[in-house]
């Protein structure tokens, strides 16, 4: 911590150290014990602070109770659709924060899913199989020849 | 502690859970309401805001994450993407008001000269006191109304919300060097706003 640091700390977040950050509060302390002209920064800032504490807001008296009629009146989300809930936990499962980072193996994983489902259809269906049409071809050619057989005979 | 159970409230409130809700409302009803009075300076349309928050709460709460923000944040989160719906919708017709602060023989200078005198050579007179009072806090919300915007977002989360300034910043999303730029230059216009000359 230097004077120029505190400054900027004074100047940004005020002369109350609770109001400072974490990571500079010890620091700041322990630098405003040992130097005067830290403790001038403070003498000039203070006004300011005892200004702002003086702005104090009233509770409005009705506002919970406007918001509990309010909540009453919004319609039961559990009658919603089951599809829509489905749709609504697979979405946060795939994008989980708004201003988070983004996880791509999420996303991934569900892009997969069609791949290893035409698979598995693809094996248990037994589509586009060879032995269907070799077992077709061998019928036609053994009711060919006995077609011809019976020709001869 | 009270992160993991205000989650479990939470929680709760997804299922429609009218107590916990209350319970909620109670912890969190009053911070909002000053965060949102302060920003939009009018009581009447930051109630509506704070209702709407809280109405969020209710219907949206399987959005809230506990493991990415506490809910306090969360809340103000919401709080201040409302205020900045607000000021962009009725940008219109909101006059600057920094426009009435520009020099030092503006109205809310000279009312917080009159209110620092009046103060030395009355003795402290009890009723001169209350007026002087509540002339430094109309002086104050004039002063933090004629801040652009983001600077009064910042200094009303960082000064009077307790909201810590990593917290600050990725509610106003920007980094948290840009949140101490705010916060200098907000609290510099406040100083020449509320004395004569920037030094108090």
């Amino acid at each position: 911590m230097n004077i120029q640091r505190f400054k900027k700390l004074i100047e940004a977040y005020g002369t109350e150290s609770e109001r400072w950050p974490e990571a500079d509060r010890h620091a700041a302390l322990i630098f405003l014990d040992s130097n005067l002209d830290a403790n001038e920064v403070i003498k000039e800032m203070r006004s300011l602070d005892e200004a702002l504490d003086a702005d104090l807001v009233t509770q409005p008296t009705n506002l919970k109770v406007d918001i509990l009629s309010q909540i009453s009146m919004t319609p039961n989300h559990s009658a919603r659709k089951h599809g829509d809930d489905l749709f609504a936990k697979l979405w946060h499962w795939l994008r989980p924060y708004v201003n988070g980072p983004f996880i791509i193996w999420r996303p991934a994983i569900a892009a997969c899913f069609p791949l290893l489902a035409g698979i598995y259809l693809g094996t248990v269906m037994d589509i586009g199989s060879e032995d269907h049409l070799l077992e077709w071809e061998e019928d036609v050619y053994v009711m060919g020849l006995i077609s011809e057989n019976e020709e001869q005979e | 502690m009270v992160q993991k159970s205000e989650a479990a409230l939470v929680k709760l409130v997804e299922r429609k859970n009218q107590a916990a809700f209350k319970k909620l409302l109670d912890i969190h009803l009053s911070g909002i309401n000053r965060y949102t009075v302060r920003m939009i300076g009018n009581a009447t349309n930051a109630e509506d805001i704070t209702q709407e928050v809280f109405l969020r709460l209710w219907t949206r709460a399987e959005s809230y994450k506990p493991e990415s923000s506490k809910l306090s944040t969360w809340l103000h989160n919401i709080a201040h993407n409302l205020c900045i719906d607000y000021f962009r919708k009725n940008n219109r017709f909101v006059q600057d008001p920094s426009e009435n602060y520009q020099s030092d023989d503006s109205p809310l200078v000279a009312s917080m000269s009159a209110h620092t005198n009046s103060a030395a050579t009355s003795g402290g007179a009890e009723p001169d006191q209350e007026l002087a009072k509540s002339t430094q806090q109309r002086d104050v919300k004039q002063a933090l109304m004629a801040l652009p915007e983001r600077q009064r977002s910042a200094i009303i989360m960082c000064h009077y919300q307790g909201i810590s300034n990593k917290d600050a910043a990725h509610i106003m999303e920007i980094s948290v060097d840009a949140l101490e730029s705010l916060l200098s230059r907000g609290r510099l216009k406040l100083r020449k706003l509320l004395t004569e000359d920037g030094k108090s």
